[in-house]
């Protein structure tokens, strides 16, 4: 099918081919490209997700860092750090809401749980810096400045061991304060007891005192200084509440959801990081897939261009290189040149179509030298033919004038004998030589109807018909019998002669002329035979004429075909009978010839040609 | 702390509130110091937890009592922070024995005369003496008996004055619960312990409740339980004692043990279903609820003895006249038999069983109290069937589980300590 395609369509196809190769691996190479890129990019975003929970879990552990600073150390700056910090978390998880996944709900919800306990936690911790740095102050400072104020009242009247009682209600007053502030610096409950100890203690002595002392300066002092210290007792109490309030809610709550948002962060990471993994671990192989089925598939284009290309090359150059050497056997003439088979209708089946022209222009042109080289060499026949003919020409006409001449001379002689003789009146020797004059005007009739005969060879009685020679020469021997009996002559004529294609009466003049020669120049004292039979050879019909006189020596064999050429010039006969018959059988397209040998007879052959169109 | 709770309806994330102070702290400053009269009747303000602030409890009691009965629920922490902060704010405090001492110390509640309550001969000796039953185990820590009566020297203690520091009222026990499709099921009392929390062929897969006074006895007694480390008084640990717990817990925590914490019921039912925990602290609704989801979570029955918990009814100091007297009303109509009986179809305990079991059909009675498999399906408060026929409770009888207390929950005095170390534990 390939080969029937044309050589621009075999081009075509083959770069066709190859394109639709290159693009099925260009669109196979997108696709792969793409889809690294699309894992790529989904590469990217886990990364970024894997840095965002990196980020989170970073920030969350800075932020209870920041919050326990605040909690222990009341440090502003730590609460904003605090804020500062969830807001910042909170963008990056409103930036992250594109890809948001369970543990990023997550995270949100327990980081809103942890900022809004933080929030909690700084009520309570303003409440209880306010009671401690304050309110607690405020009431030991009141119960104190109303204590002193009593001592300073009674001082003047009072024995010296009830003062000092009274000192001891303010060192106790003040070790409340001590043991207050020793158990939120160390958050030691045993200072609570202490305290409330202390505290018990006061109260029980300004129980006494108000009890002992019912003066104005004692309720003045003592109630007041009363009231304070329970405000003082509750005040530390509420405080302590707040303290262990907000160090439930930092240490417990806050810690647990702050480990929720780390727990999830983690998780997160972990799984983006398998899911990277995964995604690398695809990609790989992926892409070691891909490089694989693209070195086949390179491997297999590579090899479908290098057969497209055999194929297509193939098809071009083997035809071109055949008709190569077809055209250069061609260009040397040849017609035997073997063309190439193309059917197809392009450039190399137009060269393959004009080579078969040439071929055929060849054939014709040596069909033609052929018929030249028959032209020339016919031309060379007729050329010795015609030179033949200039000699027999010559020899005819040196004959004619030589064998006419001769008659004439003799009877020009013998008339002037005749002359000379009636001159001297010598009539009847005159006469007596007419005779001699007749006769040599009768030869010179008889040359003449011998040449007119030959001249008429070829010119009249040209129609042939089919004779057959056992007949014609059957009557023709019956004709001359008398003549061959008179010659002495026996004549045979064998049995299965030929129907040859010839002219009848040409065929008898050839016939008597043979029959003439032979009884001119055949005798045998032993008794002449002539002998007439055929036989086939090749496309011909050999008859034969054979007799048993003298013979004819070799050196003329051609020659007794002349005009005017006779063995014997004593023998009667114009020496024209064979050239006559020489001439019937080139009318006839054959051939005489004779065979001889002196002594041994002669044999004249003719040869007919079997085919009736080369008789013509 | 005791949360155990067949209804879900009840089952709330009170950690979860008792970290939400926003609105408690917002509700402590606007508690009205004067309380205002409705229909000239008295109101009472009661604080406290959902386990007890029940709609249906408050509705009984106002018409029973014929007073006006206000109840402020929310979250352990929230509620103790109001009332220790606030004594105004409430006439009765609900929760458990282990904020007693806090409360105590912050001269937020008054004493009970015993005088006044009306059942209090009838109250068992659980509360009374610490026992159940002579042969009971008292339990370490804060047992309530030593927490109940109010000394002359304004101490807590064990001594029968006729002054209480609370109404002894509604108690349970607690455990762990694990999941038996993972964990082959243990023998109740024989092969469950709680040694299982620290077994490291559970790592990663284990979590502790976010409490300190709850979480850190559980953790001492898987420590305990695994030979790990030995308490002189596992209520009322040292700070040494505290630090070597802790050590081991971080270096448990460290090697990926815990999950971590829950921080409340939906949550440590959100832990276990997830499949993220397969043992863990747990309180009776949450092991109810997986159950429910069809989850084979186990509510152990520890051979080292329970983690029981007390609750406690508390007057506040500044609670006097009319609101103190329908105070009082109140905590006797709690012991008057129909709430022991409803909060028992909850799987709560009260402290006088024989006056609610009138008010409880005899197979309620024999699976609830006596231990015994239900007879009949039993409905819950909610008035769903709560208890399949044939189901027998874990632990046994009230008078097996509470024979089997290995602790109660106890605020210890290294209570900041631990609330330090705590911090430390769940971050590590």
């Amino acid at each position: 099918m390939f080969g029937s395609l044309k050589l621009k369509h075999k081009i075509f196809a083959g770069f066709i081919s190859v394109g639709l190769v290159a693009t099925a691996i260009a669109v196979f190479s997108y696709g792969t490209f793409n889809l690294v890129s699309t894992n790529f990019r989904i590469f990217v975003n886990s990364s970024n997700s894997a840095q965002l929970g990196l980020l989170l879990a970073r920030d969350v552990s800075e932020i209870q860092r920041q919050a326990l600073i605040y909690t222990y150390e009341a440090h502003g700056s730590a609460a904003e750090q605090v804020h500062e910090l969830y807001r910042g978390m909170s963008d990056t998880l409103q930036k992250s809401s594109e890809h948001e996944s369970e543990y990023i709900k997550k995270i949100r919800a327990h980081l809103k749980a942890y900022m809004s306990t933080f929030e909690q936690l700084q009520k309570q911790k303003q409440l209880q810096h306010r009671l401690v740095y304050n309110d607690i102050r405020t009431s030991a400072s009141d119960a104190e400045k109303h204590l002193r104020s009593y001592i300073k009242l009674i001082s003047n009247h009072e024995d010296h061991t009830s003062l000092l009682q009274d000192e001891r209600i303010l060192n106790t007053l003040l070790l409340v304060e001590k043991n207050a502030m020793r158990y939120f610096d160390s958050l030691d409950p045993q200072y609570i007891g202490e305290a409330k100890e202390n505290l018990a203690e006061v109260r029980k002595r300004l129980q006494k005192i108000e009890a002992n002392d019912t003066s104005k300066a004692a309720m003045d002092h003592i109630r007041p200084a009363m009231k304070e210290v329970v405000e003082y007792e509750r005040v530390f109490l509420e405080a302590v509440a707040r303290t262990r309030g907000y160090l439930f809610l930092v240490n417990v709550v806050m810690a647990a959801e702050a480990y929720e948002v780390l727990y999830n962060a983690k998780l997160m990471s972990a799984q983006i990081s398998q899911e990277m993994g995964e995604i690398e671990q695809g990609t790989f192989s992926m892409l070691q897939q891909v490089i694989g089925t693209l070195v086949v598939a390179i491997g297999i284009s590579l090899l479908l261009v290098v057969i497209l290309s055999l194929l297509i090359g193939r098809s071009i150059t083997n035809p071109i290189v055949s008709l190569t050497t077809a055209f250069r056997a061609l260009s040397k003439g040849s017609h035997h040149a073997e063309i190439p088979v193309y059917e197809a209708d392009d450039e190399i089946g137009h060269l393959t179509r004009a080579a078969s022209v040439f071929k055929e222009k060849n054939r014709q042109t040596e069909q033609l030298l052929d018929h030249k080289k028959q032209l020339a060499k016919e031309l060379e026949g007729n050329k010795k033919e015609l030179e033949r003919s200039n000699d027999e020409l010559e020899q005819f006409v040196y004959t004619v004038s030589h064998d006419l001449k001769s008659p004439l001379v003799t009877s020009m002689g013998f008339i002037g004998i005749i002359q000379k003789l009636a001159a001297q009146g010598k009539l009847e020797e005159a006469v007596e030589k007419l005779d001699r004059v007749v006769k040599s005007n009768e030869r010179m009739g008889q040359l003449i109807n011998d040449l007119l005969d030959l001249s008429r060879v070829g010119r009249v009685d040209m129609d042939k018909i089919d004779i057959d020679l056992n007949e014609l020469l059957a009557s023709f021997h019956e004709v001359h019998s008398q003549q061959i009996e008179k010659a002495e002559f026996t004549m045979q004529i064998e049995p299965g002669l030929p129907v040859i294609y010839a002219n009848e009466s040409r065929i008898l003049q050839l016939f008597e002329n043979m029959l003439s020669n032979a009884l001119k120049y055949a005798y045998n004292p032993a008794g002449s035979v002539l002998s007439i039979g055929s036989k086939e050879h090749d496309d011909a019909y050999l008859v034969w004429f054979r007799d048993n006189g003298p013979g004819i020596p070799e050196e003329y064999h051609e020659k007794i075909f002349g005009l005017f050429y006779r063995l014997d010039p004593e023998t009667e006969g114009t020496g024209i009978g064979l050239a006559v018959a020489a001439k019937v059988m080139k009318f006839h397209n054959g051939k005489i010839w004779v065979e001889s040998s002196p002594g041994e007879g002669a044999t004249f052959w003719l040869s007919f040609s079997k085919n009736e169109e080369d008789s013509e | 702390m005791g949360y155990e709770i067949h209804v879900k309806a009840d089952r709330r994330d009170f950690l979860k509130k008792s970290g939400s102070l926003v609105l408690g702290a917002a509700a402590t400053l606007a508690f009205p110091n004067i309380i205002r009269a409705r229909d000239s009747r008295p109101t009472i303000k009661v604080v406290g937890t959902h386990v007890t602030l029940q709609e249906k409890i408050r509705k009984q009691a106002e018409q029973d009592l014929g007073i006006n009965i206000e109840f402020y629920p929310g979250g352990s922490a929230e509620v103790l922070l109001r009332a220790s902060a606030d004594p105004s704010s409430f006439d009765l405090y609900e929760q458990w024995s282990n904020s007693i001492n806090v409360l105590w110390q912050a001269n937020a509640i008054q004493p009970i005369s015993t005088n006044k309550l009306t059942y209090w001969d009838e109250i068992n000796d659980l509360t009374k003496k610490g026992r159940i039953s002579p042969n009971a185990k008292i339990g370490l820590g804060d047992a309530p008996y030593k927490l109940l009566n109010v000394q002359p020297d304004g101490s807590l203690g064990s001594r029968h004055t006729g002054e209480i520091s609370f109404l002894p009222y509604v108690h349970n026990t607690d455990s762990y619960g694990y999941n038996s499709a993972v964990i082959p099921k243990g023998v109740p009392y024989e092969t469950e312990s709680w040694g299982w929390l620290l077994d490291e062929q559970y790592r990663g897969k284990v979590a502790l409740v976010n409490a300190p006074t709850i979480g850190l006895f559980d953790a001492a007694l898987a420590a305990k339980a695994q030979g790990l480390m030995e308490f002189k008084n596992m209520g009322n640990m040292t700070r040494p004692e505290v630090d070597e717990l802790f050590k081991i817990l971080v270096d448990f925590k460290k090697r990926g043990h815990f999950r971590g914490v829950w921080s409340s019921v939906p949550h440590s039912v959100d832990l276990m279903k997830s499949g993220e925990v397969v043992i863990q602290s747990m309180f009776s609704p949450g092991v109810s609820a997986l159950k429910g989801m069809g989850i084979p979570c186990i509510y152990a029955a520890p051979r080292e003895g329970y983690r029981a918990w007390h609750g406690v009814m508390c007057l506040s100091s500044e609670s006097t006249g009319e609101r103190q007297e329908a105070a009082y009303e109140f905590m006797n109509w709690w012991l008057s038999g129909w709430p022991g009986a409803f909060i028992a179809r909850q799987g709560y305990y009260i402290s006088n069983p024989e006056r609610s079991r009138a008010h409880m059909s005899k197979p309620e009675w024999n699976y609830w109290y006596a231990g015994k498999p239900a007879s009949e399906p039993l409905r819950g408060t909610d008035g769903y069937i709560s208890v399949q026929l044939g189901e027998i409770r874990t632990g046994g009888s009230y008078i097996n589980r509470f024979e089997n207390v290995a602790i109660w929950n106890t605020v210890m005095d290294s209570y900041e300590y631990t609330l330090l170390k705590w911090n430390e534990f769940v971050l590590s």
